[in-house]
């Protein structure tokens, strides 16, 4: 460590001070280090503060009209995902359902994208990653669309 | 068909041909890591095989999922052809010569930065292994 900018535990006195550990994640919003032996450290932080942290990493999203056949078709640039559906309602769930399924792969094969150029496109993925409730994840991922962000 | 637009079950026969990694879950991931890094791939859920994609969608499968050059590459690609994709190939790294060869070769051999940067490094370790081995000028006039 260059200084003791922040708390740090080994991994048994982190488990002996649980409580503190989360008192100072989550009351101090600061960040607190656990260095487990023989391992990279570890950090503790609060949810809303890595919300915070990667709140500018908001999908880009396309909504193309199916004009042919109908519908339309959503196109989530960081996930390179698609989605239809015959109704700009029924294509955003569509999206969502693309979405949930994207960040899953992406987190489950992450051992191997992380050598691609899948690499660049992790904060999003994080970012969507913390939703607690779909509403939250449809929220995280058309947040760029939402009148809220043109402030 | 050229001009058409595929089914999925014709996406998962593209990719199944051109050497995509699958991976199962719910839904079918394909994936191609190419040179560089750079990927291409998309998914396909179960039961969709028969489902023709819509304009719009085909287009973004083809040009950004699966990252091909032109839409004719796709129906190139489900008959085995080989394809083209639209992936930036990653630039040679600079051969750059060890120290010990540029001193060589400004020191002993006297040549100028442009003349050494003209050489490759088996080159310079031809001259350099010549000059070692007592054989300067023999390689130059053999060649």
């Amino acid at each position: 460590m260059v200084a003791d900018f922040l708390t740090h535990y080994d991994a048994s006195s982190a488990r002996d001070h649980f409580r503190a550990v989360i008192r100072e994640a989550l009351r101090d919003e600061r960040p607190v280090l656990v260095k487990p032996r023989d391992e990279d450290a570890v950090v503790v932080l609060a949810r809303a503060q890595l919300l915070q942290l990667l709140a500018s990493y908001q999908p880009h999203i396309e909504i193309l009209s199916e004009d042919e056949d109908g519908g339309f078709t959503v196109w989530i640039e960081e996930l390179r995902a698609t989605a239809y559906g015959e109704t700009f309602a029924l294509a955003r769930e569509a999206a969502v359902d693309e979405a949930i399924t994207y960040v899953q792969h992406v987190l489950r094969e992450w051992p191997r994208l992380k050598h691609t150029d899948r690499a660049r496109d992790l904060p999003y993925v994080a970012r969507l990653s913390l939703a607690g409730t779909r509403e939250e994840f449809r929220s995280l991922l058309f947040s760029r669309l939402e009148p809220s962000a043109q402030e | 068909m050229p001009g058409g637009r595929p089914t999925w079950g014709e996406v998962r026969r593209f990719c199944e041909g051109q050497g995509f990694a699958k991976r199962e879950t719910d839904h079918t991931f394909f994936d191609k890591t190419f040179p560089g890094g750079e990927t291409a791939g998309t998914k396909i859920s179960r039961g969709v095989d028969g489902e023709t994609l819509t304009k719009a969608r085909w287009t973004l499968v083809w040009r950004r999922q699966l990252r091909l050059k032109s839409e004719n590459d796709f129906w190139r690609g489900l008959e085995r052809n080989t394809v083209e994709y639209d992936i930036p190939v990653p630039p040679a790294p600079p051969e750059t010569l060890p120290d010990y060869l540029h001193r060589f070769l400004t020191s002993v051999r006297h040549l100028t930065q442009d003349e050494i940067a003209a050489l490759s490094k088996d080159e310079a370790t031809r001259l350099w292994y010549a000059h070692l081995s007592g054989t300067e000028g023999e390689s130059e006039t053999d060649t």
